[in-house]
């Protein structure tokens, strides 16, 4: 079973991607990813993960019975995990043609079953290092406040001893970019407090 | 609304009325049916030879009684780790206003293991497009039908057999790792290998694929269990036998062994093991000698299921495993196999699949140079406009 989610719809702007099957552990809320096939390599952030029936008239029923654990009903009814998908919404915040990544979007869509790993720490940091990325994720339509402040969190160790400079770098960046916007950037800023 | 609901539903009443009476007139039928089937429980081996005598000139399907009383019914066995297998089968029947002729045929399969750790479980689907022109037809060789023309391919025949190979292809290395059940829908054998609608060389082919794939079940030994699940079965095999046991008998005799079984056997419990025969000539069975059709009622619930299977898998361990699981399959999923619904699920091709499968052929053939034959009628029924 390959666990590496491929591209299955894809934008400029964001992109989804689907695990063959479920996955209980996908990548994370606000986990930098790359798509390296294609002319450019894709750089997003995971805004959202939804599992659930591949196909949508068979939805899942809640079974089992009681104090069985979930294991335990998807041992009890093999049927059910093979027909059950592992979706990922991702955000894109930047691209890299050649060996310079830069925190924009991508010339075109990321390619269709590209595969979609977890990006480097070297990635993560050239991404996110300057702040740039947040502008696009604050004008994405998939990402809310509990993604950018996900998004934050998840970058900071790869910047290890330096992790609390680039979260105030982020900070500043973002109210920069939510000057006119003080409740969001209240909301955004609590979600990056550890 | 299209159907003239004021023009039936007056003669409802009636005819519900009517249908009560032949209940009634049924269960004398019934009573009759059981009478004898009792009478042959005294003596089966007697019974039988009277069957003998009563098959010859008969077209009609016997059931002849085997080691187990034709009266007996029996409990589930306890289920112990099991994988259960099963393939069902749709098919694109050939369109005779596309660019090219041809079918396809989709059979998909199920892999699931009940505490089998060591088996994965898998859920899939295997597609094939025929007709295979590389081999050179036949026309009109034999009173068969004609293998030029789509009539004569055998959809049908060819996708009932497909189903029986996919089936022991996904069986087979799965029953190395435990007990298995391998489920099919439907009869067990293929009927329309007698069709004389099929060309005769097709269904020999395909006499030989479903007597290979067979073979290759029983060879993997009695760790396999098999059997052929048909839900609310009409067929009357042991009510024909019972007749033929009370010659005389004015009695109005159930019209299907199901009727007979319902009062016979208790939720979850199956009838005894019979064995399908018939004197009819050039009957199906007669090209399989060595994997000659046995069956038994199974209740669940209301239903009456015919569950078929050949001699070869009538042992007590397979048939007491194909038991057990048949009643816990059905009990997942509603009165029916989990494992053939969930194969049904995988075979399914949709109205989508048809349309786009449709373009693409012809979007295959244009680039060939071939076009559809423009035709009006089909024209009209993709558009439907007012």
């Amino acid at each position: 079973m390959n666990a590496t989610p491929r591209v299955v719809e894809a934008g400029l702007r964001d992109f989804q991607c689907a695990y063959e099957t479920y996955v209980e552990d996908p990548f994370r809320l606000g986990q930098l990813v790359a798509v390296r096939e294609g002319p450019a390599v894709t750089f997003g952030v995971v805004a959202d993960i939804q599992s659930g029936a591949e196909d949508p008239s068979r939805p899942l029923q809640s079974q089992g019975e009681p104090g069985q654990t979930a294991a335990e009903v998807m041992a009890e009814n093999p049927h059910i995990r093979p027909l059950l998908r592992t979706r990922l919404i991702v955000a894109c915040c930047g691209h890299a043609e050649g060996e310079t990544p830069r925190s924009a979007l991508p010339p075109m869509p990321p390619p269709l079953l590209a595969l979609v790993e977890p990006a480097t720490v070297a990635e993560t940091i050239r991404i996110t290092s300057d702040g740039a990325f947040l502008a696009l994720l604050v004008d994405s339509s998939v990402c809310d406040d509990a993604v950018i402040a996900a998004a934050i969190r998840n970058a900071a160790p790869a910047f290890a001893a330096g992790a609390y400079d680039f979260s105030v770098r982020a900070g500043k960046e973002l109210a920069r970019l939510l000057k006119a916007e003080p409740s969001r950037l209240t909301s955004i800023l609590r979600g990056v407090a550890p | 609304m299209t159907l003239r609901m004021d023009q039936v539903v007056g003669e409802l009443a009636g005819f519900i009325e009517r249908y009560r009476a032949q209940l009634a007139a049924m269960d004398l039928g019934l009573d009759a049916a059981e009478s004898a089937l009792r009478v042959w429980a005294l003596d089966p081996e007697a019974g039988n030879r009277q069957l003998e005598h009563a098959m010859v000139d008969s077209r009609d399907p016997y059931a002849v009684a085997r080691n187990e009383s034709p009266l007996g019914v029996f409990d589930p066995p306890e289920r112990g780790p099991v994988t259960v297998i099963a393939s069902d089968g749709s098919s694109i029947e050939p369109d005779r206003f596309a660019p090219v002729q041809c079918f396809v045929i989709n059979s998909g399969y199920v892999v699931l293991p009940y505490g089998v750790p060591a088996v994965e479980p898998r859920l899939g689907a295997q597609a094939v497009l025929g007709p295979d022109f590389t081999s050179s037809p036949d026309p009109g060789r034999d009173d068969g039908g004609d293998e030029t023309s789509a009539r004569g391919w055998g959809v049908n025949l060819r996708r009932d057999v497909h189903e029986l190979e996919v089936g022991a292809w996904a069986a087979l290395p799965a029953a190395e790792s435990g007990p298995a059940v391998l489920l099919y829908d439907g009869t067990l054998l293929p009927w329309d290998l007698d069709s004389p609608e099929v060309a005769i060389r097709i269904r020999a082919e395909l006499q030989e694929r479903t007597n290979r794939a067979l073979d290759d079940i029983r060879a993997a030994g009695t760790g396999i269990s098999l059997g052929a699940y048909v839900s609310g079965s009409r067929a009357r095999d042991v009510v024909t036998s019972l007749a033929a046991l009370s010659p005389g008998s004015a009695r109005r005799w159930p019209e299907a062994d199901s009727q007979l079984m319902y009062r016979l056997l208790a939720p979850n419990q199956r009838s005894a093991v019979f064995e399908a025969r018939s004197k009819r000539r050039d009957r199906i069975e007669e090209q399989f000698s060595s994997h000659q059709v046995c069956f038994f009622y199974l209740r669940v619930g209301d239903d009456i299921a015919r569950v078929e299977l050949p001699h070869w898998a009538t042992a007590p361990e397979p048939l007491g495993r194909l038991h057990a699981t048949l009643v816990d399959q059905c009990e997942r999923c509603g009165g029916y196999p989990r494992a053939l619904q969930e194969a049904h699920e995988q075979a399914v091709i949709s109205a989508g699949d048809r349309l786009q499968f449709s373009l693409l052929l012809e979007r295959a053939a244009a680039r060939q140079g071939l076009q559809p034959r423009a035709n009006s009628k089909q024209m009209s029924k993709r558009r439907r406009a007012l």
